[in-house]
Order: C-alpha cells, then structure tokens, then sequence
C-alpha cells in the first residue's frame, strides 16, 4: 500500500507544482538555492559587513589587507506546511477507475503552505504580529526610503525608486546598473498601474527605471498597506540574498492505520527553506507610499 | 500622539514631505519625529526619549 500512497503523491506533486509555481511570489524575488534535502536543519552562512576603502598610489604596500569582515550566522530552517484530508471514496476511484484525480484539497493546502511561505520570504516570521523571529526581504531591509510618496500621485512612484536607488548606491550597491524587482502592497501596486498625467503613463517609466527588472504584487497581508521595496533581481542578487532551499514543495499521504481500507486519506503538503540575507543594504523597502 | 526622539539602527533612512527634498539619516544619526512615525519605522529605529510637550496655561476667564 505505501507504493500505491506514493505513487499518488507523486500524482499530485506533478499537479501541484505549476499551479504552486503561478502564485508563489516571494521566490521569484530572491535566487532558490536547488533543494539541499530535508534533512538539513540548520545551516551555517556568512553575512558580509563592509570593508575600510580603498587605497590609491604609485606603487603598492604591504600591511593594507583587511580580513572579509564576514559575521558567521547560523539559522535552523522552518518548514512550511499545511495539512489535508483525501475523501477515500474519491481516492479508491482513482486507483480503480483510473479517473481525474481530484487535487482541490492539496491544491488549497499548496496555496495556504505557499502563502506562508510567502510571508516568511517578503516579510519574516513572527508570532505576535511585532517581533520577528526570522527576518524576511522587508524587515530585514538596510534602507529605508521613508519619504511621503504616495503612490496615488502621479511622479511619486518615480520619485520613490529614485531616492531607493540613491540610498543603495551610497551604500556601495550598483543600482543604477544592476536590474531591480519592485514589490509593492496590492493597494500600491493597483495605484501605480492606474497612473497617468496628461496620458502619460507612469509604469514604463517606473519599468525603465528598473534596468530590466518587474514590478510585483504582494497581498496587503503579506506587505502591510503603503508599503514596498526595491531589490536586486535573482539573476543578479544571490550575492547579497538568497533562500536556502532544502525541500521544493511536496505532499505525503497515508491512512488511520485502525481502518486501512476505508479511513480518508491523510495529507501534507510542505517545503523548506530560510531565507538569508548576506547584504542588507541591497534592499530598500519604502515604508510610506 | 506626541513626539519621541529616536536612533537609527539601519544603514540610511531618508524621511521628508512629499513635495520636498528628503534627508538622510545614518546608523547611529538621532532625529525628532512623532509617536506615529516612529511606529511606522518599527526596528529601524529605537526610542530613546519621549518628550513631554510644554503644558499650555489654561485661560482663565
């Protein structure tokens, strides 16, 4: 019987993933290390603080070096998980009858273990609401471009990704030559689709601005209302942030072990991973749009 | 609300109006904002003094 459990889960694994795939944002934002297996549980990992300048001469000395200024840090990883329950009867018919598979229930589950996981990438975890245990992409931010910009205005938007990307700039970040994600709070994010002045749309201003990047919704629940950041796109910002994967998202299932043959199907659908930001002046939330 | 005086604990925080040039405000910098702001900032910035605003003489008639 497990071979037949698996096999189903396999099943649903396949249905699963693309649809996970379409909603999930918070792993589009940061590069996806590929899964290191759900064994590790812990891992360690180095954030970079800044070296002391440069030096410029004709010739050079000896006794400049500096060592990496590199904090070790280690994080256990959370697993992201949401539980389910497979009618038996409609489980048995698949088996017998072949028929199409019904995923709802997994599927939900999928959407509620990828919102939390979510969160835990653009935001962080925690359990009161104020203190975060993990630091996600906008609590764990270096900048802060607090400037009132509403994005309701038109320019504001603009004006926004230009001070974010001042701020990363003096901070040693190549903003203006690297491409950029923007993700904004729903609220935001309809505003600035909305804007326009004289017929002049401000999205593909804000999208040039961006050097190749996109712009991102985000739930309100996930990114509080008037709220977003500026990042460097996966492509180019595993050297300053990155999620730590240890298992893609899966399901398991299995039955009460007091009625094999006619209890519900138990299941789980479940990733891993921590999210690990190595250089914290690279993100710029904006914290008053 | 009133207003608290608060440290920078991240890299750069630029505040101002909107129609305004902001200013910048480094790790370790102090500044004067209101209660409200303050929470907004969140762990970007610790209180480090609540200031009691002068107490304006009741008019008596």
């Amino acid at each position: 019987m497990t071979n037949a459990y698996t096999q189903y889960s396999k099943s649903v694994d396949s249905e699963l993933v693309q649809p996970l795939q379409n909603v999930t944002v918070g792993r589009r934002l940061v590069y996806v290390t590929a899964p290191k297996g759900f064994g590790v549980t812990s891992v360690d990992w180095g954030k970079i603080s800044d070296m002391s300048g440069g030096y410029v001469s004709y010739g050079f000395a000896d006794g400049n070096e500096d060592m990496i200024d590199v904090a070790l840090t280690n994080s256990k990883v959370p697993v992201y998980w949401k539980d389910y329950k497979v009618d038996r009867r409609l489980y048995n018919g698949w088996m017998i009858n072949n028929t199409d598979m019904d995923v709802s229930a997994a599927q939900s589950a999928g959407y509620v273990a990828t919102a939390t996981e979510d969160a835990a990438i653009i935001n962080g975890v925690t359990r009161n609401g104020t203190t975060y245990d993990i630091n996600g992409l906008y609590q764990g931010a270096g900048n802060n471009y607090s400037t009132s910009a509403d994005f309701g205005t038109y320019g504001n938007a603009m004006a926004a990704i230009a001070g974010a990307k001042q701020l990363m700039v003096d901070d040693g970040i190549p903003a203006y030559n690297i491409p950029l994600n923007l993700a904004l709070s729903s609220e935001q994010y309809g505003e600035l689709e909305k804007s326009t002045d004289n017929g002049f749309d401000e999205w593909p201003k804000v999208l040039r601005m961006l050097n190749g990047g996109s712009v991102y919704p985000v739930p309100s629940t996930v990114l509080g209302v008037g709220t977003g950041m500026l990042l460097p796109t996966p492509s180019v910002g595993r050297p300053y942030v990155d999620f730590f994967s240890t298992s893609n998202f899966r399901t398991e299932h299995g039955v009460d072990s007091k009625h094999p043959d006619t209890s519900d199907l138990y299941g789980r659908v479940y990733s891993a991973g921590i999210l690990r930001i190595k250089h914290a002046n690279a993100i710029c939330k904006l914290s008053n749009i | 609300m009133g207003n608290v005086k608060v440290r920078v604990n991240i890299s750069n925080i630029a505040r101002g109006p909107s129609h305004g040039k902001s200013k910048v405000y480094k790790l370790g910098q102090e500044f004067i904002c209101t209660e409200e702001e303050a929470n907004r900032l969140g762990k970007d910035v610790t209180v480090i003094e609540t200031l009691t605003e002068p107490v304006k003489p009741s008019k008596s008639r």
